[in-house]
């Protein structure tokens, strides 16, 4: 797992409550690594998954809540990181039709050895879609909180329903509809 | 927890936060510096072989460069718009323009201006049907206005969009085949324009018999139009049915591959026949494989009338020729017959005892018979003479002896008008002469004989003289000099003109005669190749000189002077002969019994040829005496039946012809029948003699009766056709002509036998042998010719031996026999 992603949650942390909490997370997680993460350097999954099961519980929000409040965090950052990708567009369908066919592609370029999830996008009708997520990390949650994010970035507004069509939650199918 | 240490945390947190990234930025830098280090290598590595190759390009660009520049063929490039972007050299020259004014020149501007339009619509159409390939010929103009045809092949190249891109061309100068064709087209032109204009129409036919082009001058023949022509069958619109496999069967020869000329009539669109010379030849192509043929037509109409006219006209004269020939042979046996009768009487009579009184009266007969005789002679001999019917029968003559005899003979007449008469000949002239014996005697009799007539106690000198001309000729210059009573000088001109008497009736009175013996005489000397010439003075005397043009004789010939030379003539025994008279009319047949009864001769008669068979086969004579014009059966059919049956005992006796017609034709044909001799009636005694002396000693001492039989090899049976049949090829009437000829040399080659026995010359008899052997294989004998062969052979190898003569007497046989056979065989020919 890239280092961005811890460093960006211990970010999030920090915004919803301050470093304390951030401090309190890596020490009682007694994760390997220390918890000293750099952007650029790359940590085991299961150092997250720890944090964020030590964080919901002394924070009291669910891992769900935590990873969709991630997903806007995450955009926020995409967002102001890398503006040539969102630019071109002036919706969130077409945006994100994109992500797999050109910005992971991007991605795999610079980090070989990156894991990226599959985002599906179909089209029902003019006003609904349908977009397929499956990852081994299952981190539906995640993908929910990015997909509510770009909704807002291209102020659309759209309901969300989430499903999950795999028992171990690593393919989730979000069925959006203009509002 | 103080806050201090939660800051110490976090910045202890950063700290090594930041010596990971630190660490790994080393890494990533150190990792980019050996990646960048690689690329570099990669750069150059590149960069050498992009050198590499634009070297090699170059190399290549350059070789084809050499290629199209000096390319013999015309390369060009157009551009989008149809302008020149490259030409090679050789387009260069061709138009006389350097590349660099070429360049951006639209094609057009290049075009000869006759198909500039042409061309460039083509070019447009080409474009407009996206075509990429293009093969067209047409001409450019060069600079200083030389034409040049050029056969093109234009690759047009397309962008994707369809959009023209640019055109390459590749062309050749093809204009001295395009000459090379122009001139083969013209030349044909000029052929058929020339055959057109020459009156002759040509036709083209196919394989199968279909017209395939018929020209204007044919069309003109037979009065059609040409598409009338086209495809139909030539043989069922202008044939007959009868003409039809004639046709046939020249097309199988066309073919074949043969030409042909050939004639035959077709029909005309308006329904007549035209006459048609046809030359056929077979079309081929370049494989030679015939797909044709062509006919060239020649109207030929006017010459089959024409030719159909002269042989109606040359019929015609055939037919009056032949009637006025039989007229004479007519007139000359009915006048002739009865005045024999006379004349042969007469001599009878006188020969009984008569008063004076009646021997006057008998000489009296005698003589006016004479003159009448002499008459007729003369008449039908001028006539003769006159229809081309005298032909010249040259043979050796014994010149000495023929004057000598005639001097002797005419003496007594000279001695009646007490003339002397004597004769003179030249040193150079020779013994032998070949010329016509019965021309020389009859000039001679005649002038003699007018020369005695009219000199009285005078002098009659004859004077013999040769001259040698350069053809190889001699001429016989003979000139009779009397001292008579001479002819008057206006009267010299008309002296050789018919029933012109130098005095007229007084002449005639006086000294009789019919007036015709000089023209007669002037007409013999000129058939002769020479002339006759007169000078007189009256009272003084005539001197008639005339030349006779013959030949000197070879010097081997003289063995062939014949009997009536009196050379030979052994005597015969008249009274051991016997006779077969074969004679119709009853005067004839008593004047010839009573002077054989005279020679003390037996003899039997006949009335006709077909008693005289009959009477031959019962009975052998020595000599059968034979009219010709009788009733039941003629005298050549009975001769030829005699001469046919080899059990007849007398069909080798010698036949004598007695026939009332001087005429040469009845002699050849008595001949041809077999016949050995042929006698003129009314003939004398002497003249009867002389002939059956000459007939008796030429079939030789020996009994032909008694002879032994014959060996196989000369009994000639049959003629062998097969024989003919191969070495005449089947043209019968070459091999007609070969075994008349034959038959004609034949008497003579019999002669030559004997004669070359006695001499007994073995190296003249061996070539005799030789040059007879292979035609008598070519007769149809060939067991005889194998004979002979072998003889020739033995004959030259050894000395002469005494059953040479038996041998030599038994192929005489064989080859009499063979001549038998072969009159037999031209008459199923005739048949």
């Amino acid at each position: 797992m890239k280092g961005v992603v811890f460093t960006e949650f211990f970010e999030l942390i920090e915004e919803l409550h301050d470093y304390e909490m951030v401090d309190r997370v890596i020490q009682e997680s007694n994760v390997e690594s220390g918890g000293n993460y750099t952007s650029i350097g790359s940590y085991d999954f299961q150092e997250l998954v720890k944090l964020l099961i030590t964080y919901s519980n002394i924070s009291g929000n669910s891992i769900d809540e935590a990873l969709r409040l991630f997903g806007h965090k995450l955009l926020k950052t995409f967002r102001s990181g890398y503006a040539a990708f969102f630019e071109p567009y002036d919706n969130a369908r077409d945006f994100l039709k994109t992500v797999d066919n050109y910005i992971h592609v991007e991605v795999y370029k610079l980090y070989p050895d990156a894991e990226l999830p599959s985002i599906r996008v179909e089209d029902v009708d003019d006003n609904s879609f349908r977009l397929i997520y499956s990852s081994s990390r299952a981190l539906g949650h995640l993908a929910f909180g990015l997909i509510e994010a770009t909704f807002e970035l291209y102020k659309e507004e759209y309901t969300i329903e989430m499903k999950s069509t795999s028992e171990k939650g690593d393919e989730v199918t979000f069925l959006c509809k203009r509002i | 927890m103080s806050q201090l240490d939660l800051l110490n945390r976090r910045i202890e947190r950063e700290i090594l936060a930041r010596k990971t990234a630190e660490r790994i930025l080393e890494e990533k830098a150190l990792e980019l510096h050996h990646n960048n280090v690689q690329l570099q290598d990669l750069n150059r590595e590149l960069e050498e072989k992009v050198r590499q190759r634009t070297e090699e390009l170059e190399l290549s660009r350059q070789a084809y460069k050499g290629l199209v520049e000096n390319a013999g063929d015309v390369i060009y490039n157009l551009d989008r718009n149809g302008c020149f972007t490259y030409v090679n050299p050789a387009g260069q020259k061709i138009l006389g323009i350097p590349a660099h004014t070429l360049h951006g020149k639209h094609f057009s501007e290049v075009l000869h201006p006759d198909n500039r339009e042409e061309i460039v619509r083509l070019h447009h159409l080409t474009l407009r049907a996206k075509k990429e390939l293009i093969n067209l010929e047409f001409p450019v103009t060069s600079l200083d206005g030389r034409t040049t045809w050029l056969g093109q092949k234009l690759n047009v190249h397309y962008d994707e969009a369809g959009k023209l891109e640019h055109i390459t061309g590749v062309a050749r100068d093809i204009t001295e085949i395009r000459n090379i064709q122009e001139r083969i087209r013209k030349s044909e032109e000029k052929y058929r324009g020339l055959i057109e204009n020459m009156e002759l129409g040509l036709l083209e036919v196919d394989t199968n018999d279909k017209i395939v082009r018929s020209y204007d001058g044919f069309c003109r023949m037979m009065g059609y139009e040409q598409e009338e022509l086209i495809g139909k069958d030539p043989k069922s619109l202008f044939l007959d049915e009868e003409d039809i496999s004639f046709m046939e069967q020249q097309e199988a020869d066309r073919k074949k591959g043969l030409h042909n000329v050939y004639e035959v009539q077709m029909k005309h669109k308006q329904g007549h026949k035209v006459w048609m010379l046809i030359s056929g030849a077979p079309v081929m192509n370049d494989l030679g494989v015939v797909t044709g043929s062509m006919g060239i037509h020649y109207d030929i109409s006017e010459q089959k009338k024409l030719e159909a006219d002269l042989i109606r006209a040359k019929k015609e004269a055939d037919d009056a020729r032949q009637a006025e020939k039989e007229f004479l042979a007519q007139m000359s046996h009915e006048i002739r017959t009865p005045l024999n009768a006379v004349i042969g009487m007469t001599n009878l009579l006188s020969d009984t005892q008569l008063n004076p009184e009646q021997e006057t009266y008998v000489q009296d007969v005698k003589h006016a018979a004479d003159v009448l005789h002499g008459l007729i002679s003369d008449i039908l001999d001028l006539s003769k003479i006159e229809a081309g019917q005298m032909e010249l029968a040259p043979s050796l003559v014994n010149i000495h002896q023929t004057v000598v005899m005639m001097c002797r003979t005419m003496k007594v007449k000279a001695e009646e008008n007490s003339n002397q008469l004597d004769y003179f000949i030249g040193d150079k002239v020779p013994q032998l002469m070949r010329l016509d014996r019965n021309i020389l005697n009859q000039v001679l009799l005649n002038l003699i004989g007018n020369a005695i007539k009219f000199t009285h106690k005078g002098k009659i000198t004859l004077y013999l003289d040769t001259q040698i001309k350069e053809d190889g000729a001699c001429l016989l210059q003979v000139k009779i000099v009397d001292t008579g009573i001479g002819i008057p000088e206006s009267k010299l001109p008309d002296i050789f003109e018919k029933f012109k008497q130098a005095d007229g009736r007084n002449t005639h009175k006086k000294y009789g005669g019919t007036g015709l013996g000089l023209p007669i005489c002037k007409k013999l000397v000129e058939l002769h190749g020479g002339n006759i010439h007169v000078e007189s003075e009256t009272e003084k005397g005539s001197t008639f000189r005339f030349e006779l043009k013959g030949q000197l004789a070879d010097r081997n010939s003289s063995g062939q002077l014949s009997a009536a030379d009196g050379t030979s003539g052994a005597s015969v025994d008249f009274t051991k002969l016997k006779f077969l008279i074969v004679e119709d009319t009853f005067m004839n047949q008593r004047y010839i019994q009573s002077i054989l009864k005279r020679w003390s001769s037996d003899s039997e008669l006949a009335n006709n040829g077909k008693e005289a068979v009959e009477l031959s086969e019962n009975e052998r004579f020595d000599l059968i005496l034979m009219d010709m014009q009788m009733p039941v059966m003629d005298g050549y059919e009975a001769t030829r039946v005699i001469r046919a049956d080899k059990t007849n005992p007398n069909h080798r006796a010698p036949i004598i012809a007695l026939t009332a017609s001087a005429l040469l034709d009845d002699r050849r044909k008595a001949l041809a029948a077999g016949m050995d001799e042929h006698l003129t009636k009314p003939f004398t005694p002497d003249q009867l003699k002389a002939a059956i002396q000459t007939q008796l000693s030429r079939s030789g001492e020996s009994n032909p009766a008694e002879r032994v039989p014959l060996p196989l090899a000369f009994r000639v049976t049959k003629v062998k056709q097969e024989h003919i049949d191969m070495y005449f090829g089947g043209d019968m009437d070459y091999a007609k002509e070969m075994v008349l000829e034959f038959l004609r040399s034949l008497p003579s080659e019999r002669e030559n036998i004997g004669r070359l026995i006695q001499s007994k010359d073995s190296t003249a008899l061996s070539n005799w042998l030789h040059s007879m052997y292979p035609v008598v294989a070519m007769l149809g004998a060939p067991e005889l010719s194998k004979e002979i062969k072998t003889k020739q052979l033995t004959v030259n190898e050894s000395e002469w031996t005494d059953d040479l003569v038996l041998w030599s007497e038994q192929l005489d046989i064989a080859l009499s026999d063979l001549g038998d056979e072969l009159e037999k065989w031209v008459e199923g020919q005739v048949a």
